[in-house]
């Protein structure tokens, strides 16, 4: 059984590989692609010159200037719980803080006006007897100077780029820039004619981008010295010292929101689990009685009528019994029972958890209740469709047990028909049971899209939903592989728990 | 047999589960109460500091009076306030006391020689609610949005509703006077704009402070700047409209100096308006990455405050947005105490939460208001709201004017596109699309603004006017076809090209076709996300298509939509449109600092584009607003409205059920 698990747990590691790997691929070569996506998001009414840079400054932050595959490796390289190479260090502020990125090479090196200067030995700004504050603000100094530098090279490198454009243009070779790339092996052949009237233009733009990258390698090197000195304590375990470290998974930084992926996920999770948390236990309690009832007494007025009103309850669509919720449950015009939107009242941080009489003697309905209160329209809108299944599934487990020769030996030898439902017939019915259970948990992560926006509820459907519209790469990832997960896990322990229903399966 | 486990262990162990969920639970929520009355604790630790601050800055000859209702009031601390600062700050309303009262002793020793001055009025409401019958202090005033904005910190905002949530904490140096349109100051009580427009001197007002009760110095002006300037913090949007400044430098402590590289006639507005001034002294303790992934930090000079500020606790998207009154605020004070800001997406939900009472504005959709406003039962408790202002933009049919992929399209001919333009009813456009809630747009600039030219009219619907241009250009409809061709037997056909998710482009789009099959054009439609749909306007890839634009200021800049230089480089000129005489305007007009010359050179560029029809103007689009009843001294501005000078009737007043 233990070896079995392991071997399981083990195929998770190519299992999510794959599917991240397929994920990652379909939103980068999507039509639009990511850096689109990122300039939707930061509205566009800029010049264009401003806004090509702009895109290389947000290309440059989140490494979407490198090859497909390349931003592939780095992203497993953050999640993956196995760091290699140096490791990151935590600053006081909690920030975790990696070796300095590397610098792209200016384009074409051979055009340049002069060749390209050697990198300096970095300087640490701290002397060695350097107090714990003394390092921190020589760390925030060195990484300052490094942004400031990198960012007006990024500058001067696309605005490089852009002075190509009308020279090549005139050579005919206007397919070597492509998007914000310069196709240097198509450049590579082309003898670049240095007497033509756009030839300035691109040198002093070479000028510049030369200059800043000189200053740009030199900050580098400063800040790369600085991280070597390890001003800050480093983060994770070490396994093999200085090769190999064991450190917390980093879901990376929502390109839409600005927001560790962590932290939105953090926010969203616990609202849906909320709610599926009272949703799930309802279905069950009542479809799973009403599955046996209705088995029971197979042909029954209350087997034909709960199997149709069930089945009924299932056709309805979502969205519309959310907008009939709102427009007559909620609405005061109506019945005005319930609240039409959120999870808690305005003033609900102020309230007790139970309900209490407050200081001036009036009723408050308390934390609890409140949020009960709010929740009681969505879950409606989760729970009705969910009865169906369930309960046709249990009917159509305990028939096939009711006519099972055991059954009938049991009722021969006259024991009761209760323990013959419970004990017997019920006990084996439970293998259909336990496979829709291994279910629910993807389900409760994902969230419902359609109840969550209807009901204005922060939960996991609305934030997958907006990191696709986005097409916010990090976030989706981040939700896919996690759902992913929890459907492999939620598989295994349904295996686990066949073996231990049914003592006919074993894995060893 | 074995012991199992049974249904009655289940039972006992879900039990057990829930107590101990439901005490951790209720921990928590004790720890939650716990930290409100930290808050509230803080809150008037604050007042009290502030009091004493205030106390001493105050100058001799107002002291007396201040510092005796204040001590006079001490136990009620906080109304004691709001009076005491009404008196000395709240100048706009009372006609002013102090410093910037008389003129003649104005104090100009931080101002340029020989260059005049603009002093600017005391700032306050300009509609008092005080002068309102029916007044009343006090209550919360709830607006629900329909979009979630994803942070409200200032410079790394990423929506609209991020902007409205912090324009009420924080202030810009100046505004847009919402009857006039003309800059006025706000932080600003004076600046000098050099005459060739290379610098910028701006005077900060004396009695302008934070919600903590610290002066707005121009140390904060220049931090400010230079925050948004920090490559590591994610202002791109602000730093790209910023470029044109060389530097700030200070001059003294209420003034600073602006030096601009370049001479645009927005220099003056994007200097002082771009960003609103930040407290140096709070924002100094974070780190740029602590900034970016804030989502709440707030603090700034305006008549609101964050309910709670605490960097540790920072309000979250899926929360209301509580804002209270800045009770230190230093100009005219709002008369209600809470602003609440709430998110609704759904458009049925959002109305319905209006209906309850549980929001009193919010944004309905046209047909919803459409439907609203015809309601006597329900306009008798609410009131439907609609008026054009400068933040309502235009839809528009683009033209491609230029090659798509190499191959020149039909609209190369500015007669195809004025046909296009007459062939389309846009009466009809506005009353069936649009719900009537629009109106019919004459070009690019907002009729509500003085750079639109009143003179031009919207060409009429006119399909034989339509006909006989299309012939004219060479598109002649041959006996027995119905689609007209061109001397080379090519038929007249082109490709409508729109984003999916609106009904209203949708309907456009089948109007369109239905249209032109009158005249003899065939359309096609290609419906695709916004993302492809970008991707493809900055490839010039396609005939026709529909958008809309809008406008951040009351003089929109025509540069990036209509010179030619935008049509390299997927510049905003995606019609690549190109005009030599409209670019000579441009020009002339952007460096033009005087208005009124410069408003000639917009309206001749408003003709050139009516002549040419790049785009055929659909409609202008309204602001459309529910607000009950409950919400007294709603006015309606130019540029929007103003939420620090609504006041909340009593509870009596409120609908009934």
């Amino acid at each position: 059984m233990i070896t079995y698990i392991i071997r399981r747990l083990l195929l998770m590691i190519p299992t999510v590989i794959g599917i991240s790997f397929l994920i990652f691929m379909l939103v980068a070569l999507s039509p639009g692609g990511v850096g689109a996506a990122l300039r939707v998001a930061g509205g566009g009414a800029t010049e264009a010159t401003n806004r090509a840079v702009q895109e290389a400054y947000l290309e440059d932050r989140y490494g979407l200037d490198a090859p497909v595959v390349v931003q592939y490796i780095r992203w497993l390289g953050r999640i993956s719980p196995l760091k290699f190479g140096q490791r990151d260090q935590v600053a006081p502020t909690g920030e975790r803080i990696s070796a300095p990125k590397p610098l792209a090479m200016p384009w074409m090196k051979e055009w340049l006006p002069a060749p390209l200067p050697a990198v300096p030995k970095g300087q640490r700004p701290w002397p060695d007897d350097a107090t714990a504050e003394q390092r921190n603000v020589g760390y925030a100094r060195a990484s300052d100077a490094y942004a400031q530098d990198r960012a007006a090279y990024v500058a001067a490198r696309t605005l490089y780029r852009e002075a190509l454009g009308p020279y090549l243009r005139s050579v005919g070779l206007s397919h070597a820039v492509k998007g914000n790339k310069v196709r240097e092996g198509v450049l590579a052949k082309h003898t670049p004619d240095r007497s033509s009237e756009h030839w300035p233009a691109i040198e002093s733009a070479g000028r510049r981008m030369l200059a800043t990258y000189e200053r740009a390698a030199g900050s580098r090197a400063n800040l790369a010295a600085a991280f070597e000195a390890k001003p800050f304590p480093q983060a994770g375990v070490p396994v093999i010292p200085g090769i190999v470290s064991v450190a917390a998974p980093d879901l990376g930084m929502s390109f839409a929101r600005g927001r560790p992926v962590s932290q939105l996920i953090a926010a969203a999770l616990p609202v849906t689990i909320g709610l599926n948390l009272i949703a799930f236990p309802i279905i069950y309690m009542i479809a799973i009685p009403a599955g046996i009832a209705s088995a029971n007494r197979a042909g029954s007025l209350f087997d034909v009528i709960s199997g149709t009103f069930f089945v009924a309850l299932w056709s309805i669509p979502t969205v519309w019994a959310g907008v009939l919720a709102v427009g007559f449950l909620a609405n005061k015009d109506y019945l005005g029972w319930f609240p039409v939107t959120g999870l808690h009242d305005a003033g609900a941080d102020r309230m007790t958890y139970l309900p209490s009489r407050g200081a001036d003697g009036l009723w408050i309905r308390g934390y609890l209740l409140d949020y009960v209160w709010h929740v009681c329209l969505p879950v409606l809108c989760l729970v009705y469709a969910g009865f169906a299944v369930l309960s046709k599934q249990t009917r159509a487990a305990m028939l096939d047990n009711f006519n099972a020769d055991y059954v009938r030996t049991a009722k021969a030898k006259g024991v009761e028909s209760r323990v013959i439902l419970f004990a017997h017939v019920f006990r084996n019915s439970l293998l259909p049971l336990i496979t829709m259970f291994a279910s629910i948990f993807p389900a409760m992560l994902a969230g419902s899209v359609v109840v969550e926006r209807i009901f204005a509820i922060p939960g996991m459907g609305s934030l997958i939903l907006e990191a696709i519209n986005l097409k916010d790469r990090e976030l989706i990832l981040a939700n896919a592989v996690m759902i992913a997960m929890v459907n492999i896990l939620a598989l295994l322990l349904a295996d686990i728990l066949y073996a231990l229903a049914d003592p006919r399966i074993s894995y060893s | 047999m074995r012991n199992r486990f049974g249904l009655k262990d289940l039972v006992v162990l879900v039990a057990v589960l829930v107590t101990l969920g439901s005490v951790w639970m209720s921990m928590v929520q004790e720890d939650r109460r716990w930290k409100e009355v930290d808050v509230v604790g803080k809150r008037v630790q604050a007042l009290e500091q502030g009091q004493a601050r205030l106390q001493s800055s105050l100058d001799g000859a107002s002291l007396g009076d201040v510092n005796r209702r204040l001590t006079n009031l001490e136990e009620k601390l906080a109304a004691a306030l709001e009076r005491g600062v009404a008196a000395t700050g709240g100048a706009g309303t009372s006609g002013g006391s102090g410093a910037t009262a008389a003129p003649g002793r104005r104090d100009e020793s931080w101002a340029r020689p020989g260059v005049p001055i603009e002093w600017q009025p005391p700032y306050g409401f300009d509609s008092d609610p005080n002068k309102v019958e029916g007044m009343r202090r006090g209550g919360t005033f709830t607006e629900a949005f329909n979009a979630q904005p994803s942070t409200i910190v200032p410079l790394v905002y990423k929506d609209v509703y991020g902007a409205y949530v912090f324009e009420r904490i924080t202030e810009y140096l100046a505004e847009w006077d919402p009857m006039t349109l003309k800059l006025r100051g706000v932080l600003a009580a004076a600046w000098q704009y050099a005459p060739d427009g290379s610098w910028l001197r701006v005077r900060l007002r004396d009695e302008a402070r934070f919600s903590d009760g610290a002066p707005v110095t121009a140390d904060d002006v220049i931090w400010t700047y230079k925050w948004a300037m920090n490559p590591q913090v994610q202002a791109e949007r602000s730093r790209s409209l910023l470029d044109f400044i060389d530097d700030i430098t200070k001059v003294d402590d209420k003034t600073v100096e602006y030096t601009f590289n370049k001479v645009l006639f927005t220099n003056l507005s994007a200097a002082m308006g771009v960003f609103t001034i930040l407290p140096k002294h709070f924002y100094e303790k974070f780190t740029p990455t602590q900034y970016n992934q804030a989502t709440g930090l707030v603090m700034g000079s305006g008549p609101f405050k964050l309910a709670m500020l605490d960097p540790e606790r920072q309000w979250t998207p899926g929360q209301d947005i509580r804002l209270v009154r800045n009770e230190q605020y230093w100009a005219a004070k709002p008369v209600y105490d809470e602003l609440r800001f709430k998110v609704i997406r759904d458009d049925l939900a959002r109305v319905t939460a209006f209906n309850n009472g549980e929001c009193d504005l919010t944004t309905p959709s046209s047909s919803q208001f459409a439907r609203l406003r015809e309601r006597p039962d329900w306009t008798a408790h609410n009131d439907a709201r609609m008026w054009y202002n400068i933040r309502g933009g235009y839809n528009f049919i683009g033209w491609n004017c230029g090659p798509r992929n190499g191959k020149p399209t039909i609209f190369v001919d500015k007669r195809v596109r004025r046909a296009m333009t007459l062939l389309l009813d846009r009466e009809l456009i506005k009353d069936q699309l649009f719900e009537g809630l629009a109106r019919v747009a004459t070009g690019p600039f907002n009729q509500t603004t003085a750079q639109a030219d009143p003179a031009i009219k919207p060409w009429p619907y006119d399909l034989d006017g339509a006909r006989k241009l299309l012939d004219e250009a060479g598109w002649t409809l041959k006996p027995g076809r119905d689609v007209r061709t061109n001397e080379r037997g090519q038929e007249m056909a082109f490709e409508f090209t729109y984003a999916s998710g609106s009904e209203v482009t949708e309907k456009l789009g089948k109007y369109l076709k239905d249209q032109a099959a009158k005249i003899g054009v065939r359309v096609s439609v290609r419906v695709m996300d916004w993302s492809v749909f970008m991707q493809a306007m900055d490839n010039r890839d396609f005939d026709a298509m529909t958008m809309g634009w809008s406008p951040s200021s009351p003089e929109s800049d025509p540069n990036q939509i209509w010179h030619s230089r935008f049509i390299e480089n997927q510049g905003d000129n995606f019609v690549q449109w190109a005009n030599a005489e409209a670019d000579r305007i441009i020009e002339a007009g952007r460096r033009e600092l005087n208005e009124d010359a410069r408003m000639k050179q917009w309206h001749r560029l408003h003709a050139i584009l009516h002549d040419e029809q790049p785009y055929t103007f659909l409609v202008e689009r309204p602001w459309l607003r529910i607000v009950s009843k409950r919400v007294g001294n709603f006015t309606e501005y130019k540029n929007g409205f103003q939420y620090d000078e609504l006041f909340i009737r009593g509870p009596g007043a409120s609908p009934s059920n």
